[in-house]
């Protein structure tokens, strides 16, 4: 669990479907992708930081998942203050 | 043999949702674009014409919005058989684009990577615009053309699609399109790979250059300020009261600002078409083909494109409400009171859109991912009330609450209220049984929030506005005329009893009335001028009796018994099942022999009618009520019966959709009808 404010590293999620686990990525999801989270809850509201590389920095494109979709989804909480 | 001027190059414009490819296709192309529908699909496809002096014509096909070819959504599925030349938008080959133009959003680079690097792997010629570098620049710095050029193996060109930077230059590159010299690697997480060190590589060349030591450095307050702002929006917008409040006040300020602002072109639309038909009058005289002028055609479209303010209105504010990027955060609070009933937040927009007309509510429902929850979309969206529901509501809640403003608006209410309300009831029965299954858990992109671009709102408003208007040219004005001939033939010469009683009356009234004092024979005068208005309205019910709409009418008129209806009313209910709006002026012509259902005094013989037993009156208390309570409820537009049958995939689903609909409704109006009697 992580709370609003903190970042975090996308992991694999098994516990997502073959399709919802393919569009999540395509959408900026993918594991190994760094994560602003904004909101926890209904629905969990995430900044993608990168998708994998070194961040853009400029993108702020963010995500919004309803409550199910955020529960099975795995994370990795990143150290405060470490540049994604 | 052609020539490089008379040459047309086809391409395809490709990318993301939220990068700007309709903007940019408005950009380019302004008004020359055609909408149609891509072959045997729902998916909409635009395609519009530029070109310059000198070179080839470039014919741009706009593609859906996607985040990757290789999903199992119909939009990847079109735009995979579209660049595979298997198919192709109305007008245009079916065969593989010339070159495809990538739009890139430069503020987010690597994820948009990801459908570059699935084009590049197919050897087409491409293109790489790379949209919005004025806001990259603002936020920081924009990646190095050159670097991604490179890495890419083909052209980039920087543009900005809101204000036409860049564009004659990217049509210059479509038209010098060429195979790209880099291919991707072919698995995904291989392609993933591909993405961060391409992205990588463009945004450290960028810093490299960069002069300026404290560039990045500002980019990156301005991108932190920008993100705290939009923080705090997302925190009040998905708020589970606040965003409720803001959802209720945002719709609130969209249905009310459709109404008032239409208000004056509605208006002006009907001083036109009226006046059109007085002069057509006026210049044929009395005769069967004025009447049919003025009649059937000019009144069938007048009382059709009467609506087309509100339904322009409506479309432009709902791309303006998309392009602010609030509409993303209102299908999450939607998301929230719509799941109880087996619905989700991505049935939100295609349900707010059928509240302008059901059709293009239908065709949005291809967003929705779950297919059963797509079934139980399209077989609810006609509950929603749409813009042909409006004239019918506006006579009824007139007829209900004369001189009362305050309650019809209430009533007006309360009919989008029932409707919405059926519609979440009936998609909970649907989940429960024909269309059983949990919806797909929501998840989408929340575009950040920005200014909206006026122009892409009235183009959307214009685009939908000509399909209206195509519609009403054809299969509205085909109904009107049909209806006509039915209300007008055969013609019957011989005069009511009735009526000829009146007249006889009225003579009656005025004989000897010279001898009387000023007052009395004032008196008799307007005795004598109301019998004979009430005797033509007699005559004009006793013909539309004899015609075929009234034979009709005394058919079905047993069906609609229970509901309080007499035969006027049914022959009212039976045609607007060519189309809701023609309700109104049916009453009007059943009623006075004119086709003006606004006119305070038409309003006025509506609420007078009587039944043929000259005493008890047409228009009850309980008839009005049952009849809103019918047309809020009922499945009366054989379109939209098309439509689903389409979009759904067989007819059964459009008989299931008529049948519930009307069945509800018949049962709901025979309810209201015996309790408020």
């Amino acid at each position: 669990m992580v709370a609003p404010g903190q970042q975090a590293s996308i992991l694999e999620s098994p516990a997502l479907s073959g399709e919802e686990a393919n569009s999540l990525r395509a959408m900026g999801l993918r594991p190994g992708a760094a994560v602003r989270v904004v909101r926890v809850g209904q629905p969990t509201i995430l900044e993608i930081l990168s998708c994998g590389g070194p961040a853009c920095g400029q993108c702020g494109c963010r995500m919004g998942l309803a409550r199910g979709v955020a529960e099975r989804v795995l994370v990795q909480p990143l150290p405060t203050g470490v540049e994604p | 043999m052609s020539d490089a001027t008379t040459r047309v190059l086809h391409v395809c414009l490709l990318g993301n949702p939220n990068t700007g490819k309709t903007t940019l296709l408005n950009r380019l192309c302004g008004l020359r674009h055609k909408t149609g529908n891509f072959p045997g699909t729902t998916q909409e496809a635009r395609v519009g014409t530029v070109g310059n002096s000198g070179l080839p014509a470039v014919r741009i096909t706009d593609l859906p919005g996607i985040y990757s070819l290789e999903l199992a959504s119909s939009e990847s599925e079109v735009c995979r058989e579209v660049l595979s030349g298997r198919t192709s938008a109305p007008g245009t080959d079916a065969r593989e684009p010339d070159a495809v133009c990538i739009v890139v959003d430069a503020t987010n680079l690597e994820r948009n990577l990801l459908i570059v690097g699935e084009v590049l792997r197919r050897r087409l010629p491409t293109v790489v615009a790379l949209n919005m570098v004025d806001l990259a620049r603002k936020l920081g710095t924009p990646p190095d053309e050159a670097t991604l050029s490179e890495q890419l193996g083909a052209r980039v060109v920087p543009i900005c699609a809101r204000s036409g930077d860049g564009l004659p230059a990217l049509v210059q590159a479509l038209q010098h399109a060429s195979i790209p010299t880099q291919t991707p690697p072919g698995t995904q997480a291989g392609l993933e790979a591909w993405t961060t060190s391409v992205a990588t590589a463009a945004t450290l060349a960028a810093q490299r250059k960069a002069h300026a030591g404290d560039t990045g450095a500002q980019g990156k307050a301005k991108a932190k300020s920008r993100m705290a702002l939009t923080d705090a929006i997302d925190r009040v917008a998905t708020h589970p009261l606040g965003g409720l409040a803001m959802f209720v006040g945002v719709m609130f300020a969209l249905f009310y600002a459709i109404f008032a602002l239409a208000q004056i072109p509605m208006g002006l639309i009907e001083a036109i078409f009226g006046w059109s038909a007085e002069r057509v009058q006026k210049l044929l005289g009395d005769g069967l083909l004025a009447d049919f002028i003025a009649g059937g055609v000019l009144g069938g479209l007048g009382g059709t494109l009467v609506f087309l303010p509100q339904i322009m209105l409506l479309f432009f504010l709902i791309s303006l409400l998309e392009d602010t990027g609030y509409l993303a955060r209102a299908a999450f609070v939607a998301d929230r009171f719509m799941r109880p009933f087996g619905l989700s937040g991505y049935a939100f927009v295609p349900l707010l859109s059928s509240h302008a007309c059901a059709l293009p509510g239908i065709m949005a429902t291809r967003t929705i991912p779950d297919r059963k929850e797509r079934l139980a979309a399209i077989l609810v969206a006609p509950f929603m009330s749409c813009s042909a529901r409006i004239p019918v509501y506006v006579l009824l809640t007139a007829l209900l609450f004369p001189g009362k403003p305050g309650q019809q608006a209430l009533a007006f209410l309360g009919c989008y209220a029932l409707g919405a309300a059926a519609g979440l009831l009936s998609s909970l029965v649907a989940r429960r049984t024909i269309a059983r299954g949990a919806s797909r858990e929501l998840a989408m992109e929340l575009p950040t929030y920005k200014r909206p671009s006026v122009r892409t709102a009235m183009l959307s408003a214009w685009d939908r506005g000509l399909l209206f208007v195509k519609k009403a040219g054809t299969i509205i004005l085909a109904i009107s005329m049909v209806l006509w001939w039915l209300s007008s033939f055969p013609k019957q010469h011989a005069p009511s009893p009735a009526a000829a009683e009146a007249r006889e009356r009225a003579a009656m009234v005025l004989a000897g009335a010279d001898a009387l004092p000023t007052a009395e024979r004032e008196a008799a005068q307007q005795q004598h001028d109301a019998l004979q208005e009430q005797a033509e309205h007699l005559e004009a019910s006793h013909h539309a009796a004899q015609t075929f709409a009234g034979r009709i009418g005394r058919f079905v008129q047993p069906v609609f018994e229970p509901l309080g209806y007499d035969w006027r009313l049914s022959i009212g209910v039976m045609t607007s099942f060519a189309a809701r709006e023609v309700f109104a002026s049916t009453m009007a012509v059943v009623a006075t022999g004119k086709d003006d259902a606004e006119d305070e005094g038409v309003l006025r013989a509506i609420k007078e009618l009587r039944r043929d037993d000259g005493v008890t009156l047409v228009f009850t208390t309980a008839t009005a009520w049952s009849l809103l309570v019918y047309y809020v409820l009922a499945m009366q537009c054989l379109p939209t019966l098309a439509v689903t049958a389409r979009e759904s995939g067989h007819w059964k689903w459009a008989v299931l959709q008529l049948v519930w609909m009307c069945g509800l409704a018949y049962l709901g109006a025979m309810v209201v009808y015996w309790v408020a009697r």
